[in-house]
């Protein structure tokens, strides 16, 4: 038996090790390098490959927060040729850190002006979009006849006291959204809501996992708080992820008071094979790409062209006016930000 | 008391130098390197003592310490009577029990948060913490204590005969007699609840937080790296000191083995320990019942959705780390096999990596390995290695726990029977820890199976493990998803238990 | 044969041996006598190569093993604790030295069975170390250290604590075996009828 499983170790070593060969440099390969959640259907790199002869290898290694400060530091010598997911939140440090090479693709006409223009030097291609905002747990309202919030400033009224629950916007990038979302809003009185927000007994968590899943009562974790800071687009997965399944979900999304999330996609200078990376950049904003995004990513895409899935257009929303602010403006003032929302909440 | 000759002494020595040439080259290459750069790039003087000077960061400092004392103690304080218990009796059920008792310590941080979130319910964030890392390292401090009070029973049962009580017995014999593997327990289990990351961020929410929770934060969400270096500089130091203060201690008093060891257990005790050891089934049960249950009703279909291939991938992973840590253990024990100041700097050097933040190093390794012949951050063999070193430390403890039993007339012995200083060390220092070797490549693999955060940082796509899969899954809305991180959260429990069932037996 | 020349052993300004010189012929047993912290066991790990002396020579069949390692001296050690390795069988402990020899399989089964025959311990064979009780320990230690036929064998306190019954069976099978193995014997006790017994000379240190 020992003996059985000290082979067993000693050959499956071997076998690693003797695999793990690095393959030459000349590109054959595009590496496309994303957060830990990036997921696409299987084979939708292979339109790509036929048409560019390039293969598609996908790099992951954390969130978009580890992907920026892990590409800041080998910026000019990247591990790979284009990166993904970037958001408008971070957009400004990464073009700070010059990891970027500009790249303007000639197909950007179905896509919405007002996205091309948070690029500064056509540095990144907007790829999705998703919206930061408030959701409801439906039939505890309806349990409870209480009639749910329908923007920021009805959190802080005395019927929702103890209801909701936030990722913290130091831990947590849809935390930071949030906090975006209640500045933009409130402008120089945000710390003052957030005050009232606390004192209306508001529960802070390190992150959308805690808060959504664990105590966030309309997800299958069964919390005890209603409202939650989420995403416009998670009933559809509410639905569409159900067990038992469901026709429409428990949850819904309060449309004001979301703040709008842009993911970029860009060429990293210093790339191996640029001309696959810029052909990349091509297809990320292609049609046949795009309409893959939905159901696999939970985000909108950016390609006006696509046709949504029923179930998002059923169930998810994508609000008419976001609240904004632009990449420079967050950038500029994060730490402070960041300063003062700790101040208050810690 | 009487030496051995200089000869024979200079030839140990020139063995241990040999063995610690791949020890200290891997540490060097792999974690002393790419930390170093990344301090060297951001480190700034004005930052470094800033950063002293922010309430925050005292604060930050201040629970790291106090949460990992805490925890340290609760966990002595459970692990000392369990180790005695299991050492000095049997009883039906003990094997499991044992099981039991070791599983949580390779669960990955993310599952027993989130299980310790739901039964404290969010409330008395710091206590949920303590009590969480001493359900994780109670396993630790049984497996290094127990084998020295196993070898010390003669004195258990002579003090028996003199009428003395089980309570007075543990304070009086046991504890004293093993007060050397106690500490060793007890560093360990300081230094992985001070640098826990997990853990502590999901449950301590913002007013918790600890200092590698804080490297995170700034160097990551704030993109401040020279705090986080100054953070993770001052950080290091202070395990550097502990572990040198407190450094692993073999040779304790030296102890006949015993001649008749394990005594029957009264039933009533029986059912005591069984509803001691059952407490640790708690946590296991919340994530077993979470991957059957959504909404009310019960269903297998997280079950349904697990890929075998991300499971025989982590399997993969662990049998390497584990076969390439034991190398390393081994290596390691040889090199310190004399005391010295040769081999107290070796044994320092082995235990930087648990000392190093995982952030830093992760983000030095893709910084410093990025060209050419260098670059190996898409290796396949990455994510296997950096496990291995991580749990290389952990595997030489528990093999050092189990030398204690040989002493320096064992090898004088050997000497005197024909075997040269390789041989002995091969045959009388090797071979007393073979059966423990076993225990410690199993939790290895253990510790590779659950490792998160090295692997979230250099992780491709092609070399995702089980718990990294997990925090994807938990980190989506949608029922399926979650029972289907809860499924193979609860895949990973019972691979777990069943190895440290199967090592429980050989142990015997 | 064993000659010991002119050895005195300090340990820093401590004197532990002070010009010590005897010999001792094939099959022949000498009696090291003297009360305990005289340092008949430095002498006995001196005359092994596991303490270096400060001054003085070991001669083993005429040749000076001064620079000799202890692996290659050919002395049998019988420590007082036994020193049995925990982690092998009975039968294991006393196959080691002759693995060590690498005698082959054959003749190593042989010479073990003859020695669990010769020491009466054919039904410990299979034990674990840690079970046998004292004077079972003592006759595998002996067994063991006889095992690859030493030209010297040494025995510290060999029946020290064991007690009357115990002491006569392995008194009785021990000097027998020692006589069987024509090696050089120093055999270290502070009791005098038992020095007497065993020894065709006696040392007092």
């Amino acid at each position: 038996m020992k003996r059985t499983i000290t082979t067993f170790l000693i050959c499956s070593g071997f076998f690693l090790f003797s695999c793990s060969s690095q393959e030459t440099s000349a590109p054959t390969k595009v590496r496309l390098l994303a957060y830990d959640s990036f997921v696409v259907s299987e084979g939708i790199f292979d339109d790509f490959t036929a048409q560019t002869g390039y293969e598609v290898e996908v790099v992951t290694g954390g969130d978009a927060g580890e992907l920026l400060a892990k590409a800041s530091v080998t910026a000019g010598n990247p591990e790979a040729d284009v990166m993904w997911g970037i958001d408008n939140t971070l957009l400004t440090r990464a073009i700070d850190a010059d990891i970027f090479a500009s790249y303007k693709s000639d197909q950007l006409d179905a896509i919405d002006q007002e996205l091309l223009n948070l690029i500064p030097d056509a540095k990144v291609t907007p790829v999705d979009t998703g919206d930061v905002c408030l959701n409801i747990d439906r039939v505890w309202f309806d349990v409870n006849a209480v009639s749910p919030p329908t923007r920021l400033a009805d959190l802080v009224k005395p019927e929702y006291s103890g209801l909701t629950v936030i990722p913290s916007a130091v831990t947590s990038s849809t935390g930071l959204a949030f906090l975006l979302a209640s500045i933009a809003e409130f402008g120089d009185g945000w710390q003052d809501w957030w005050r009232q927000l606390l004192a209306n007994e508001a529960l802070i968590v390190d992150g959308w996992t805690r808060a959504y899943t664990v105590e966030f009562s309309g997800s299958s974790g069964a919390g005890n708080y209603p409202i939650v800071v989420s995403y416009g687009t998670s009933p559809p997965a509410e639905v569409l992820f159900a067990d038992p399944p469901v026709d429409t979900p428990r949850t819904a999304v309060v449309a004001d008071g979301c703040f709008r999330q842009v993911e970029f996609a860009g060429v990293l200078r210093g790339a191996n094979n640029e001309d696959g990376a810029q052909a990349l950049i091509d297809y990320l904003i292609s049609a046949k790409f795009q309409a893959d995004i939905p159901l696999n990513m939970f985000v909108y895409p950016v390609n006006n062209d696509v046709v949504l899935p029923k179930v998002f257009t059923d169930f998810a929303v994508k609000p008419e006016r976001p609240l904004v602010i632009s990449p420079s403006e967050i950038d500029t003032n994060r730490e402070t930000w960041l300063g003062q929302w700790l101040a208050l909440v810690g | 008391m009487v030496g051995i000759s200089g000869l024979t002494v200079r030839r140990f020595q020139r063995i241990g130098l040999i063995a610690a040439v791949p020890i200290l080259l891997t540490v060097v290459v792999l974690i002393l390197w790419p930390a170093t750069n990344i301090v060297i790039r951001y480190f700034r003087w004005d930052h470094f003592t800033s950063a002293f000077g922010d309430e925050r960061i005292q604060r930050v400092l201040w629970i790291s310490v106090t949460q990992a004392t805490l925890s340290t103690a609760l966990a002595v304080l459970i692990g000392v009577p369990l180790a005695s218990l299991f050492a000095k009796h049997q009883f039906p059920g003990k094997r499991f029990a044992s099981a039991l008792v070791t599983v949580p310590f390779v669960l990955p941080s993310v599952v027993v948060a989130i299980a310790a979130l739901s039964l404290s319910g969010g409330k008395r964030p710091l206590l949920t913490i303590v009590v969480a890392h001493a359900f994780f390292n109670v396993a630790v401090v049984v497996r290094i204590v127990r084998p020295s009070i196993a070898s010390n029973t003669t004195f258990d049962n002579a003090a028996t005969t003199l009428g003395a009580g089980a309570l007075k017995r543990l304070m009086q014999i046991d504890v004293p007699l093993a007060r050397h593997s106690i500490q060793n327990a007890a560093v360990v289990t300081f230094i992985f609840c001070f640098t826990s990351y997990g853990v502590v961020r999901i449950i301590g929410g913002l007013s918790t937080t600890t200092t590698e929770v804080e490297i995170y934060t700034r160097a990551i969400q704030l993109g401040d790296m020279s705090t986080a270096v100054a953070l993770a500089l001052v950080q290091t130091f202070f395990l550097a000191v502990v572990t040198l203060v407190f450094r692993p201690a073999a040779e304790a008093f030296r102890f006949k083995p015993s001649t008749t060891a394990i005594r029957q257990l009264r039933p009533l005790s029986v059912v005591g320990v069984w509803v001691a050891c059952g407490l640790f089934l708690v946590p296991s049960a919340v994530i077993v019942l979470k991957s059957l249950r959504s909404r009310g009703n019960w269903t297998t279909a997280g079950w349904e959705q697990i890929d075998l291939g991300i499971v025989l991938r982590s399997l993969t992973f662990a049998a390497t780390a584990s076969t390439l840590s034991l190398l390393l253990a081994g290596l390691l024990m040889v090199a310190t096999t004399h005391s010295g100041a040769t081999s107290r700097l070796i044994s320092a050097i082995a235990s930087i990596p648990i000392a190093v933040s995982a952030i830093v190093l992760g983000v030095g390794i893709v910084a410093t390995f990025n060209s050419g012949w260098l670059d190996i951050r898409g290796a396949m063999w990455l994510v296997p290695t950096m496990h291995a070193i991580v749990a290389t430390p952990i595997a030489f403890r528990i093999l050092r726990a189990s030398l204690d039993t040989i002493t320096s007339d064992h090898r004088a012995a050997a000497a005197t029977l024909g075997a040269s200083p390789l041989r002995t060390i091969m045959t009388v220092d090797l071979g007393a820890v073979r059966r423990s070797a076993l225990y410690a490549g199993i939790v290895s693999g253990c510790v590779s199976l659950g490792e998160f955060g090295a692997t979230s940082v250099l992780a491709r796509d092609s070399s995702r493990t089980i718990p990294i899969e997990i925090s994807r899954l938990l980190g989506k809305p949608g029922d399926l998803n979650q029972l289907h991180g809860y499924a193979l959260a609860t895949l990973l429990l019972l691979i777990i238990s069943t190895a440290m069932f199967f090592t429980g037996r050989s142990d015997a | 044969m064993l000659e010991v020349r002119g050895v005195s052993v300090s340990f820093g300004d401590v004197e532990i041996l002070r010009d010590v010189s005897f010999m001792v012929s094939d099959a022949q047993t000498v009696a090291l006598l003297g009360p305990s912290g005289v340092g008949k066991s430095t002498l006995l790990r001196v005359i092994a190569g596991l303490v270096d002396p400060n001054t003085g020579d070991i001669f083993i069949n005429a040749k000076d093993v001064g620079r000799v390692a202890p692996h290659r001296r050919g002395v049998g050690l019988v420590f007082q604790d036994n020193a049995l390795l925990p982690h092998l069988t009975v039968r294991s402990n006393i196959a080691y030295g002759l693995r060590q020899k690498r005698v082959p399989k054959r003749d190593r089964e042989r010479r073990v069975a003859d020695l669990l025959n010769m020491m009466r311990i054919e039904h410990l064979a299979d034990r674990k170390v840690d079970t046998l009780s004292g004077g079972e320990a003592k006759r595998v230690a002996v067994a063991r250290t006889l095992a690859p036929e030493p030209h010297v064998v040494l025995l510290d306190e060999p029946l020290t604590g064991l007690d009357s019954e115990i002491y006569e069976s392995v008194i009785t099978d021990l000097t027998s075996a020692l006589k069987k193995s024509q090696a050089s014997v120093v055999w270290v006790t502070h009791n005098l009828t038992e020095a007497k017994r065993v020894a065709s000379a006696i040392i007092h240190l």
